[in-house]
């Protein structure tokens, strides 16, 4: 059976993206903190699918142990999907140290280190996809989260980086930059209904994209042509801009 | 960006409610909000019509609907409470099971079902959702997680079948399933011209698993009213001979409305016009149907509710005894016609004894009837009148339908509602689970 191995397997786009590759006929092994939260997942996706779930306990900031924690999956799934993100609390993080610190690790830090590891082991098979789940706020640093938005701005620029590294190894690397998603993470948000997305539409993109060797996608499309026009602000308007 | 309360309502889109739904991730995270000694109300697909699952905080259970175990020898599946039947469905069919009991719709939750003890066409043979229950556990006001069961804490089991969601939280639930040889339905339909008639047929074919009815309120006249008996039973082998896709669970195309119709498109016309068409549409004949076009034939018509325009509209939905069920039953479509109030949704089945329910259950052996009202001036009037004639005759409202009853008829028409409270007394002493529907009825405020 081939598998997924999805890092930060709690989060709602991550388990849309369980459910899409054991439907698929993919194993699935999951990585997270306190691992029991995904039990009823775990039943749920061998009873409907006949897939087979491994969950994995896994402490993104604990980077000195990623590559033992690597080393101990017996057999490593061809496809990562870095579902890592914290979006904080930007006011919070403007005094607090510890804050801006857990929103770069969780978004950037924690999240190329895992993925540095798996990299070498698909470097030395010659095979794997690799995706990374970024996002808009990527694009253009603006006055409400710009802790979240530079750390995954640094975490696209890996994901490019990296996807420039591994070409040479038949190893593709995937960039999601998700829009507005209707997840917890953006439950307390009032967000435009006619430009969020469901996280099981997500999920659906990035399983077609990866099967394509897409480069980078956004999830809605829309988003590709919003994000452009908010890239060329100039940034004499831009400063002045609530955004 | 942050959110402030929003707008919630039911299907009936009637009432409105400003409030807040937290959406929890997983069953732990639930516990965190009872403490804060805010009152709330779980909350499923909203699927029920007035205000059940409305307040002012609702905790969704969306997110808590997997599978957690299924013995196909023993036909149990255990779930968390907010699978939504739809999803069941796409699981259990497939395998050659069935819901022991199936409503009108299949966008409920598991928890919501349980809480509203929904019936369904088979009420006459196989009674309602709560004699299928094997066990279920409930989240109390002290953040205790509770197994209850027909032997194991009983009354809390039987408050919370039919509770509507004011005994606690239901997390989720074992339930037992119908075999089934195929994903088809037989079915025939009779055409009546009198109340006396489709009576008659209603208790000559009790041994017909499935048996509804859909009347026509608008025509009645004297002792004329058109009606027509649908009867099914889960299509055998040899009912099949030559069909194919026997066992594949079709879902039809959805169609959508996309906005609230204008107010003055529902009225007597158009709805004489409709029932004219749907009569004459629906032949005397047997015929082999799936699934859905059977139990679920507004389903596939998404935010159907929108005909009914952006005030909403009523469903009412009573019950009379077996004994007196006949005569209230006419006197009622008589104030119908007569307020000429347009409805196109009038449906009619036969209840069996239920032997023994929740103290909140709905069902009693009998004659229930549902028919939608548009919200306007008159029909309040109008339900006034039919609550009357309901209470004189012993009959009761359904809970999960209901959207205007008072305090006064609610406890006319539910006696063992002192038994219930008791029951919220050991397990939610402080008046934690509260909704609406249970200020509105004077339960719990």
């Amino acid at each position: 059976m081939a598998r997924v191995l999805i890092i930060g397997a709690a989060s709602d786009i991550a388990q849309a993206l369980s459910h899409k590759y054991a439907g698929k006929g993919y194993g699935l092994v999951l990585a997270l903190r306190n691992t029991d939260r995904l039990l009823p997942l775990k039943n749920d996706l061998e009873i409907r699918y006949g897939s087979e779930v491994e969950l994995m306990d896994f402490d993104a900031a604990a980077g000195e142990t990623h590559q033992q924690w690597v080393n101990s999956i017996p057999d490593l799934p061809e496809i990562t999907i870095c579902v890592m993100g914290y979006l904080g609390d930007h006011e919070k993080a403007q005094t607090d140290p510890d804050e801006v610190n857990r929103i770069i690790v969780s978004n950037y830090l924690g999240a190329i280190s895992i993925l540095d590891r798996i990299a070498e082991e698909y470097e030395k098979k010659q095979n794997g996809i690799i995706i990374g789940i970024s996002s808009v706020a990527g694009e253009r640093g603006r006055q409400s989260n710009y802790y979240y938005g530079s750390a995954k701005a640094g975490f696209t620029a890996y994901l490019s980086g990296l996807r420039n590294r591994l070409y040479r190894s038949k190893v593709h690397v995937l960039t999601v930059k998700p829009g507005f998603v209707n997840t917890s993470m953006t439950a307390g948000m009032d967000l435009p209904p006619l430009l969020t997305s469901q996280p099981d539409q997500v999920a659906g993109k990035i399983f077609k994209a990866a099967k394509k060797r897409k480069n980078t996608i956004y999830t809605g499309n829309k988003w590709r042509y919003i994000m452009f026009i908010i890239r060329n602000i100039p940034e004499t308007v831009f400063k002045k801009l609530k955004l | 960006m942050s959110k402030g309360p929003s707008v919630y309502y039911n299907w009936g889109k009637y009432p409105k409610i400003e409030g807040k739904e937290l959406i929890p991730s997983f069953p732990d995270d639930i516990i965190g909000y009872l403490s804060g000694q805010l009152q709330l109300i779980a909350r499923g697909n909203g699927r029920s019509y007035g205000d059940a699952s409305l307040a002012s905080i609702m905790v969704s259970l969306k997110k808590m609907n997997h599978i957690l175990s299924f013995n196909p020898e023993r036909s149990v599946i255990t779930c968390q409470s907010g699978i939504l039947l739809s999803d069941l469905l796409k699981f259990i069919v497939p395998k050659g099971f069935f819901p022991m009991v199936t409503p009108g719709t299949k966008y409920i939750s598991l928890g919501g079902a349980i809480a509203a003890d929904i019936h369904g066409k088979n009420h006459h043979k196989e009674g309602s959702i709560s004699r299928y229950i094997e066990s279920m556990d409930i989240l109390t006001a002290n953040g205790q997680k509770i197994t209850c069961s027909k032997t194991e804490n009983s009354p809390l089991f039987w408050a919370t079948c039919g509770g509507m969601g004011l005994t606690g939280i239901i997390l989720n639930a074992s339930i037992q399933l119908k075999k089934i040889e195929s994903a088809k339905i037989r079915t025939e339909t009779i055409h009546s011209k009198s109340l006396k008639e489709l009576f008659e047929r209603f208790e000559k074919n009790m041994d017909i698993t499935y048996t509804v009815s859909w009347i026509d309120c608008l025509t009645a006249k004297n002792d004329y009213l058109r009606s027509l008996f649908f009867g099914g039973e889960h299509a055998t082998e040899s009912d099949l001979e030559g069909i194919k896709n026997r066992n594949r669970y079709e879902e039809p195309r959805m169609k959508n409305v996309p906005v609230d119709f204008p107010s003055f498109a529902l009225n007597k016309y158009s709805v004489k016009a409709f029932n004219s068409f749907y009569f004459a549409s629906n032949r005397q004949k047997p015929a082999i149907k799936d699934i859905d076009p059977f139990f679920y034939p507004l389903d596939s018509v998404l935010n159907w509710n929108r005909i009914y325009g952006k005030k909403g509209f009523i469903q009412y939905q009573f019950v009379l005894p077996k004994a007196t069920g006949y005569e209230g039953m006419l006197k009622i479509i008589r104030h119908i016609k007569e307020a000429q109030a347009g409805s196109f949704l009038t449906v009619l089945k036969l209840f069996g004894n239920p032997g023994v329910t929740g103290p909140l259950s709905f069902p009693m052996e009998g004659y229930t009837l549902a028919i939608d009202f548009k919200m306007d001036k008159q029909v309040h009037d109008l339900i006034a009148k039919l609550n009357d004639t309901v209470a004189d005759y012993g009959g009761r409202i359904y809970l999960a339908k209901d959207a205007v009853m008072d305090q006064a008829l609610f406890e006319k028409t539910y006696p063992r509602k002192d038994e219930f409270l008791q029951i919220c007394r050991e397990y939610d002493p402080d008046n934690l689970f509260v909704s609406r529907l249970s200020q509105r009825l004077g339960l719990k405020k």
